[in-house]
């Protein structure tokens, strides 16, 4: 009898923790998704305003993420583009920011590019990555990701690192993660050509 | 002062990291930059204490049969609402020690307190063991972090989130970039390790 009283004792225990903790968690859940989601579209706003700067509001644009995503072939290793913002400011079209994911050396480095209406990168931001520590994090030095060479950049120039004959100035010691990088601008400014060339032939119609 | 001595005896006696050689896999893996090192052992301490806390309050509740589940549920739920709740109020921080917060689950330090100490004793005391341990870790941490860093870089303190440069200390050609890679962190573990048991074996040999 003690034995079977000891054993009831220590399921109910159990299963009490367990339903005391889920309760908690669900309840610390209720009250903090609305705010965690909210600090999350905040942090994407004050991220895009960056790349973007003359733009005053974005917008997730799906058509022209499928539009992109139609024009540009999907080879193998090519960066992805993932999300197309588009920027405004009262009423008129800004330019696009781009997110785009890239392979790394180590990971997937997933970038924000912001393109102005005139087809002139304005800025490009590492959103996240998981580089090797010292080499390829160093991809988000502002030596590195504001230099010149991507600065000026405009769409139909294709961006390379200075092995390989271009101008942009490769991490030294991380020649792939740097390379990354270039690709994923380089697909950026592709898909900002569609995007904006379309835009004009419409505009003809 | 038996708390003064539960407190002082994870700083130094029973340090985790360098004496109970516990929570091994946050300290190879986040030792990289001195910050990483602080931030990763202020969360595990607020981690520790907390659950230290919640167990030793149940100690009497909890059947023996069932502890280890029992613990790791409390623990498991304790982490969970650190990091909801810095998500939600602090996401600035959150986002600089976002990444360590689900490492602390698997920081088995904290599993380790509650079943030698918290389990068996008063709160206070299982609160001053936790901060104690807690601050121990940290110490023991940052100690490798420092060293990996300045080696592997030729710096130390940098946290670009927050805004400091560090003290450059040598170029940073000069870095053996192996330090700040999983090797480093093996290798001057092993050699901290072995630092440390020479010096208490001379200690012990001296006071014999």
């Amino acid at each position: 009898m003690r034995d079977l009283k000891q054993m009831i004792i220590t399921v109910v225990v159990l299963v009490v923790i367990c339903s005391v903790a889920a309760g908690t968690l669900a309840w610390v859940n209720g009250l903090t998704a609305p705010r965690i989601e909210e600090a999350k579209a905040r942090a994407l706003q004050a991220a895009l305003g960056e790349c973007l700067v003359s733009a005053t509001d974005f917008v997730e644009d799906q058509g022209a993420l499928a539009r992109v995503k139609a024009e540009l072939d999907g080879a193998k290793n090519a960066p992805a583009i993932d999300k197309v913002y588009r920027g405004t400011a009262q009423g008129q079209d800004q330019g696009y920011v781009f997110t785009v994911n890239t392979s790394g050396y180590a990971s997937v480095i997933t970038l924000m590019v912001g393109i102005n209406a005139d087809g002139q990168m304005e800025k490009v931001k590492v959103l996240s990555q998981a580089e090797t520590p010292g080499l390829g994090t160093k991809i988000k030095d502002e030596q590195f990701i504001d230099q010149s060479a991507f600065r000026s950049v405009r769409t139909g120039v294709n961006l390379a690192v200075t092995k390989d004959g271009g101008q942009v100035q490769a991490i030294a010691g991380a020649t792939v993660s740097s390379r990354a990088v270039v690709r994923a601008i380089n697909q950026a400014l592709t898909a900002a050509n569609v995007l904006l060339t379309k835009q004009g032939e419409g505009g003809l119609e | 002062m038996s708390l003064w001595r539960d407190f002082k005896n994870g700083l130094f006696n029973e340090n985790p990291t360098f004496r109970l050689v516990l929570g091994m896999c946050p300290t190879l893996a986040v030792s990289t930059t001195v910050v990483n090192g602080i931030g990763m052992g202020l969360a595990a301490t607020a981690v520790l204490v907390g659950s230290n806390v919640i167990i030793s309050l149940l100690r009497n509740v909890i059947p023996k049969d069932v502890r280890i589940p029992a613990f790791v549920v409390i623990i498991a739920a304790f982490v969970t609402i650190v990091d909801k709740i810095m998500a939600a109020y602090v996401p600035e921080l959150h986002k600089v020690l976002g990444i360590f917060i689900p490492l602390i689950v698997v920081n088995c330090i904290i599993l380790a307190r509650a079943e030698a100490f918290a389990s068996k004793r008063p709160v206070i005391n299982s609160m001053m063991d936790g901060l104690g341990m807690g601050l121990g870790f940290t110490m023991s941490i940052t100690f490798i972090s420092a060293i990996r860093e300045l080696l592997g870089t030729g710096t130390i303190f940098v946290a670009k989130d927050f805004g400091f440069t560090g003290l450059k200390v040598f170029a940073e050609e000069l870095g053996a970039i192996i330090m700040i890679l999983p090797p480093g962190a093996f290798i001057t573990l092993g050699l901290v390790l072995a630092g440390i048991n020479w010096l208490v074996s001379r200690k012990g040999a001296k006071t014999a």
